[in-house]
């Protein structure tokens, strides 16, 4: 087209248009009535260039000239007002594989704890902004804990370690540059591989690569030796399993292959070994019936993993079991040979086992006699319950597993406990299928455990230990004193390290290291399966990997390897591919995973020789208080102490932030005549430390506990302050440590310590809530609802009941979420999910005391039945994304408003803040910013946030948007594809998950659109069980919640 | 002439002696006890400001607010506040339109106190919200680029409204009635600026009888207007209350109940006022035992309507058979703010119960502390509706305590301050009774036959 025809095209449509205008009364077909003006001829006030104006005038108009001019003295006024411009730079040449505003997702190995999960991480423009796990990943399949979660912020945390310090022990550090450490370290290396030095290096559990690589720098010297060391890990499982099957291994157990689990104080959901993999199996077994798993399957036949606990606190596997029985630690042992001896006595026992004959077994479980054990361990007719229990264990000979273990229960009977599971798990015929022995290279010539590193005092304080190497550990604050004792006798000591920590205050060089998501690793979190650790963004500081230090030192005796990257990728082609095909280690980065056949699980016969290790029973006649450490499932070991996300998640038993507590049961609270928040100094021979009481239902009256990780000396600004260190109340006998069992004495100090608790009442009022019965009575009538005052519940099944205002109207999807209480732990990975996913700011320990904690989404926990044995019942709650929500109509800015999806929106831009939608809200999930909590991530901390997420400004009221931006992602994907229903997008159903649903261990959490039919959203909420919170309130929320069902036995319900 | 009632002009005065007393605290200077009281009210109020202004900085984590209670010392400041200002309104204009005559030695004040009032409740629904940069200007209805609007549904909003309304309508009303007076005082200032400032406002009243015949229909219309506000107002700030799901809250009797209860704290506030202002510029013969006796009597009334209330809610608690709103009654009484409801019921039901004697009622020490029981009882009300609803609703798991805090203290003392600055600077440069009115009872009572069309 030429200028010519294009100007006269122009004109004419010109025309056309006028013509139009000036007959707009009479209309000359439905166009006309309806403007359908071709958009780009339309008649608009910019449609001529105004230069053309004054051009094509001869003279200019008074008014014309009037109007430009004032729109000159305009824009000349505004364009002084305009705020400055802030240039970005952008990509130059873009990076390939960056898309700005798209996530790329790499798959890695969570350094959460050693269980070696695998996890995906979403980057944006480069930046890791969320963990979640890895679906492809045998272990975890897709979820992840809430330590796992929050690891993203240890990534950005500004108290990391940013460079190498050096210094002597007691001056003042320095920071040093990487040549100049090396030159001194490596000097003092060829010293001590001169003169026959001995040289240590102490580590956590390290995966197979990292071991060689230690062992190859190592033999650069006469004496030299690798330890390894879990400050959480029972160590007597390997011991016991060598005692009792010759072969000394970490078994892998198979809860979804269990009927029966009997957990002797080992908190497998929530710390112990491999929680999210356990979790996921266990809760596989609890599923019942629904539309999802079998339209066919009836509620009358429906049946359920049971889960019996005995412990000594109250822990997330206890608060889950169906049957729990608070103990003192140390009683796990006499319990499980107690069921030895009904076991052996019964007649059903498989007669293949050689063990029941044995002699020993038999003089050693004479005394065990169920009376005597339930009369000396407290618990009322606790020998019907043992009996029962014994019953129940050959009924499901070969389908049941029993555990032991765990800080709690870790007293000086641990080994003999760990023997006694293994007897009653041979017994009845559990090994080789609800337990898979480890058939691989196990632990045989690994130093592992506190045995070893006992060893190494031991040399450390004869003074023969030249150098130590300490990574990935910190004994300095997980074995103190002893530990800090024997480092002060080493003339060398490298500590190579995130953060500074307690053990590094005693080293005469602190290494950085890379934050895991910075560095190359791998983990075998059972034989067989390999997961590899890729970095996913450079290192942040100056860090250095510890595998590439000591390459770096053991140049000169081997080839020179480049970096830690070859020698992995070599490692991994000869010794787990086994194949120089490259594909194998591109797939593995993909996946994350690699899984080789493993060898044939052996088959193991219990050695009657174990048994000696035994002893007969007797009764300790001991009523004294005694002292049980514990494992928080935020805390864990202590390693996640400056973690502001950990610090401020709830414990699900005592709903605490930031600090421990000393745990005691009421009635003992009474005895002591002391209440909740009363300052106690517990003290034992060798130690004495203050603790605020929390009083906690569950726990034995003789019982007092606390949870370890916490008192952190030397971590950073937010674990530094938090709690207080319980690591030294743990008793060393020769070589062997127990967190538990040590006599104490309380007294009272009279100080008051405001614990900073989510939730102050915990009890439901018999409101339409929660609901939870038995199996027997959800077999009669899965509807069945006993809790609740029946005049609170609606007369009938969906009661349609009328409302103010005109109902919505859903014409597309409709967005819903059904949890099933049944199979919520409570473990709190939703809520740090959550928190990282939506930029939820931690408000620290003074606001949440003022109950200002931000969490959209909370876990409630409910107590039922005596305090002695409460049933506990989690339920997360967030945004019911009410259908009739009572927070939209009092808003009066109409900030908060509800969408054409169900959706209850909140429009922070609008909102004022006058927190009335918060009053009106039955559910108390929304969230106000009393203060402008961003301001508080400071420097690399704002990497972290969510770029598709506001971050909210003080005075603004916010909560759960069912991670809109996620729904707003997956709906423009599914427009993409073409996939289009009303003009949006049309999300499959599980195309999209929310973060909580996404890393739910347990499945718990489901999401999807109520208005198909078929999704399953929509069937779990048509499920029987099925019931809203405050349904009389006519608020029609979205979020249905499934009745818990307890496997009770009939008679003990 | 026949008296229907006993005498409201003590002492014998006349037209004069009425110009005289009523204007002598506004022409000479003021007193050592006025300056007293103003620098207390300016430091008070500076007080409030400073802390305020802290906030405004901040954020309003400063107070004791959490997420449970997201309404607390501010709200119950607001419906005080407002509710104070009923008694103006129903004296200014109910009792005039009844032809209570006795209205008249005290509607001045107890119209200024409503205004003053209101304008110390006016405060808190703007500082009391997260961002009052953005809610002063969109809570307000006006059109905009961005097409973005109120929702007429929400309370807050009526409230806007209703108190707007109510403000504007008693400011003008007040201010009518003043004129004859300021020109009153206009005639008799010898200062020029006094003279000019007085001229300006007494919009030229000349007192003829064209300017009492507009006058006099112009004061009836807006009496007429005001009318229905006393029972309005409140009655729409009750709303923010009943019209939520909160247990506690949501209940039909808050509207009269709201009222009732205004209209009681309204004259504990008037003869607290009254009591000193009779004092401090000994205007005893023209708010005589007599008026105040009369308040006393309907703060009886009105406390026994507001203590019928009380027991109404239990009942109807009761009788509702819902588990949910019976536990928010039973903890309001025996919860962990026990005490602040039984602050409430002794102030507002026990102490006014002394006025069933006469000479109780006319004790002016005793009334006076009467009335302070009854605004601080009247305060617990308010405190025990918004705090023990909210502090415990509907999920155990979200139960709270609320703790105000020293800013909570101090911006409400510093509300006083305001208050009692625009009171002090009220009774130093206007007359403290409507002189014009009481001139007309004057000559009634002295039966001259010449009575102001009333």
């Amino acid at each position: 087209m030429n200028e010519d025809t294009k100007l006269k095209d122009h004109v004419e449509a010109r025309e056309a248009v006028s013509g139009l205008i000036q007959h707009w009364q009479h209309w000359r077909g439905i166009e006309d009535f309806e403007s359908k003006v071709p958009s780009d001829e339309k008649v608009t006030e910019f449609d001529q260039n105004p230069f053309d104006w004054i051009r094509d005038s001869t003279e200019m108009a008074r008014r014309e000239f009037l109007t430009i001019m004032g729109a000159g003295v305009a824009m000349a006024t505004f364009g002084c007002a305009r705020r400055p411009v802030h240039k970005i730079i952008p990509y130059v040449i873009k990076p390939e594989e960056v898309t700005p505003g798209i996530a790329n997702w790499y798959a890695t190995t969570c350094g959460g704890c050693s269980a070696g999960c695998g996890a995906l991480v979403k980057t944006r423009e480069g930046r890791p902004i969320k963990v979640e796990g890895n679906p492809k990943h045998p272990l975890n399949r897709g979820a992840l804990c809430a330590r796992g979660q929050s690891s993203i912020f240890d990534l950005y945390d500004p108290d990391r370690l940013k460079a190498p310090l050096a210094g002597s022990r007691t001056g003042k550090r320095r920071q040093t540059t990487w040549a100049e450490a090396d030159e001194a370290i490596q000097k003092r290396f060829k010293e001590l591989a001169a003169k026959k030095g001995r040289v240590r290096v102490l580590s956590g559990r390290q995966g197979p690569a990292s071991r060689r690589l230690v062992s190859e720098f190592l033999s650069i010297f006469s004496d030299g030796e690798h330890v390894e060391y879990e400050p959480l890990f029972d160590d007597e499982i390997i011991e016991a399993r060598r005692l009792c099957f010759g072969h000394p291994s970490i078994p892998r157990y198979r809860f979804d292959r269990a009927e029966l689990v009997i957990s002797l104080g080992a908190d497998f959901l929530g710390t112990w070994l491999s929680p999210v993999e356990f979790a996921r199996d266990w809760a596989g077994g609890r599923k019942l019936p629904n539309a999802l798993n079998g339209p066919n399957a009836l509620p009358v036949k429906a049946t359920m993993t049971k889960l019996i606990s005995f412990e000594p606190t109250l822990t997330v596997t206890g608060s889950n079991a169906d049957e729990r029985f608070a103990i003192r630690p140390g009683d796990e042992l006499k319990i499980a040979l107690a069921l030895a001896h009904e076991v052996v006595a019964s007649a059903g026992i498989r007669s293949g086992s050689s063990i029941s004959k044995s002699e020993t077994l038999v003089n050693v479980l004479r005394g065990y006699t169920p009376a005597s054990v339930a009369k000396e361990i407290g618990i009322t007719n606790g020998d019907l319950a043992l009996r029962r229990f014994a019953s129940a264990l050959v009924r499901s000979s070969g389908r049941s597993l029993i555990i032991g273990g765990g800080p709690q229960s870790q007293t000086s009977h641990s080994l003999a406990l760990q023997i006694a599971v293994n007897l009653l798990n041979s017994l009845l015929g559990n090994e080789g299928v609800t337990i898979e022995s480890d058939a691989g290279a196990g632990f045989a010539d690994r130093k592992i455990g506190f045995s070893a590193v006992a060893k190494l005092i031991a040399e450390m304080n004869a003074g023969s230990v030249d150098a130590l190497i300490v990574h990935g550990t910190n004994p300095g604050y997980t074995i103190p004193r002893l530990f800090e004792d024997a480092l002060k006798k080493v003339p060398l000591v490298i500590v190579m390290s995130e953060y500074e920590n307690e053990t590094s205050r005693h080293a005469d060089y602190v290494l950085a290291t890379p934050h895991s998501l910075e560095s190359w690793g791998e983990a075998e979190p059972r034989p067989g399966l390999r997961s590899i650790q890729q970095p996913v963004i450079a290192p942040i500081h100056s860090t250095r990997a510890f595998e590439d230090s000591i390459l770096l030192w053991t140049e000169g005796k081997r080839p020179k390897a480049s970096t830690w990257y070859d020698y992995l990728r070599t490692f991994w082609r000869n010794d787990v591919f086994k194949s120089d095909r490259e594909s194998f280690w591109e797939e593995t980065l993909r996946t994350g995973v690699f899984e080789s056949t493993p060898a044939p699980a052996k088959r193991v016969e219990f050695r009657n020789s174990a048994l000696d290790r035994l002893g007969p029973y007797a009764g300790t006649g001991n009523s004294g208080l005694v002292f049980s450490a514990y494992a928080k499932v935020s805390m864990y070991d202590g390693r996640g102490a400056n973690n502001v996300l950990l610090q401020e998640l709830p414990e699900p038993t005592s709903a605490i932030t930031w600090d421990n507590s000393l745990n005691v049961a009421p009635s003992l609270a009474k005895k002591l005549g002391v209440s909740e928040n009363d300052v106690l100094e517990l003290s034992t021979p060798d130690h004495a430390a203050e603790l605020p009481v929390h009083i906690q239902p569950g726990l034995h009256p003789s019982v007092v506990s606390a949870a370890l990780g916490y008192g952190r000396r030397s971590v950073g600004k937010i674990g530094d302050s938090a709690g207080v260190d319980i690591y030294p109340f743990m008793t060393v006998k020769g070589s062997s440590r127990f967190y538990s069992g040590q006599s104490v004495q309380l007294r009272k100090t009279g100080k008051i310590y405001r614990l900073a608790s989510t939730q102050w009442h915990a009890v439901a009022e018999k409101r339409p809530i929660i609901n939870d019965i038995t199996l027997a009575q959800y077999r009669k009538n899965p509807a069945a609802s006993i809790h609740t005052e029946p005049e609170l519940r609606p007369a009938r099944p969906g009661q349609k009941l009328p409302t103010l205002w005109p109902e919505h109207v859903y014409q597309g999807q409709r967005w819903g979420m059904a949890i099933d209480l049944n199979s919520c732990i409570g473990c709190g990975s939703c809520v740090i999910a959550c928190q990282v996913e939506n930029n939820v700011p931690a408000v620290g320990r003074e606001l949440v005391r003022n109950s200002r904690e931000m969490h959209w989404l909370r876990i409630d926990r409910y107590f039922s039945g005596t305090p002695e044995r409460p049933d506990v019942l989690f339920q997360p709650m967030l945004c019911q994304h009410c259908g009739n929500a009572p927070c939209e109509p009092v808003c009066p800015v109409l900030a908060s408003v509800h969408n054409d999806e169900g959706l209850n929106l909140q429009v922070y831009n609008r909102c004022v803040g006058t927190r009335y939608c918060e009053n009106n809200c039955p559910y108390k999930v929304r969230r106000f910013n009393f203060f402008d909590y961003w301001k508080s991530y400071k420097t690399t901390m704002n990497l972290a946030w969510n770029p598709d997420v506001t971050v909210r400004s003080r005075g603004v009221m916010e909560k759960c948007t069912f991670c809109v931006h996620r729904i707003k992602g997956a709906q423009d994907q599914a427009k993409d594809k073409g996939k289009v229903k009303n003009g949006k997008g049309y999300v499959e159903d599980g195309a999209m998950k929310t973060a909580c649903e996404q890393t739910c261990p347990t499945d718990a959490i489901v999401f999807g659109d109520l208005n198909d039919p078929d999704s399953r959203v929509s069937k779990l909420s048509r499920d029987p069980r099925a019931f809203r919170v405050l349904e009389l309130q006519n608020t029609q929320p979205s979020i249905s919640y499934l009745t818990k069902v307890r496997n009770k036995d009939d008679a003990h319900a | 002439m026949m008296r229907m009632h006993e005498i409201l002009i003590a002492g014998g005065k006349n037209a004069a002696d009425l110009d005289e007393d009523v204007a002598r605290p506004v022409e000479r200077f003021p007193t050592r006890i006025w300056w007293a009281c103003f620098l207390s009210a300016v430091a008070a109020f500076g007080l409030g400001a400073l802390l305020a202004t802290d906030m405004f900085q901040r954020g309003l984590g400063v107070l004791g607010l959490n997420i449970t209670n997201g309404w607390g010392v501010f709200i119950v400041n607001f419906v005080f506040w407002v509710g104070i200002g009923h008694a103006g309104t129903l004296i200014s204009a109910i009792l005039y339109l009844f032809r209570q005559r006795w209205r008249t030695g005290i509607n001045r004040t107890a119209e200024a106190m409503t205004i003053f009032a209101v304008m110390t409740a006016l405060l808190f629904p703007v500082i009391h919200t997260g961002r009052p940069w953005y809610a002063i200007f969109w809570l307000i209805p006006y059109p905009n680029e961005r097409s973005l609007w109120v929702n007429f549904r929400s309370p807050l909003i009526w409230d806007v409204f209703a108190v707007g309304t109510y403000f504007t309508i008693s400011l003008v009303f007040w201010f009518t009635g003043l004129i004859p007076d300021l020109a009153s005082l206009r005639d008799r200032a010898k200062h020029p600026l006094r003279k000019a400032v007085y001229t300006v406002l007494s919009l030229g009243w000349r007192g003829s009888s064209r300017n009492w015949l507009h006058y006099e229909t112009a004061y009836l219309i807006l009496a007429g207007l005001s009318t229905p506000l006393v029972l309005s107002v409140h009655s729409v700030v009750s709303f923010d209350f009943a019209v939520s799901s909160v247990p506690g809250w949501h209940t039909t009797i808050f509207p009269p109940y709201f009222v009732a209860g205004a209209i009681f704290s309204g004259f504990a506030m008037v003869v607290t006022l009254l009591v000193i202002t009779r004092e401090v510029f000994g205007l005893k013969d023209y708010i005589t035992l007599n008026h105040l006796e009369k308040m006393n009597k309907i703060m009886l009334a009105t406390g026994m309507m507001v203590g019928y209330a009380y027991a109404c809610e239990f009942f109807i608690a009761w009788y509702s058979g819902n588990a949910i709103e019976r536990f928010a009654l039973t903890n309001r009484a025996f919860g962990p703010y026990a005490w602040a409801y039984w602050i409430m019921v002794a102030c507002n039901v026990a102490v006014p119960q002394i006025f069933w004697f006469k000479r109780a009622r006319r004790n002016i020490p005793l009334m006076f502390i009467v009335s302070l029981f009854v605004n601080i009882g009247m305060w617990f009300e308010r405190f025990v509706i918004v705090v023990t609803s909210l502090h415990r609703d509907f999920l155990p798991s979200s139960w709270r305590y609320y703790v105000p805090t020293f800013y909570d203290w101090g911006i409400t003392l510093g509300s006083f301050g305001w208050f009692f600055i625009w009171f002090l600077l009220f009774v130093r440069f206007l007359p403290v009774i409507a002189m014009s009115e009481v001139k007309a009872v004057i000559a009634e009572e002295k039966g001259d036959g010449h009575v102001a069309v009333a």
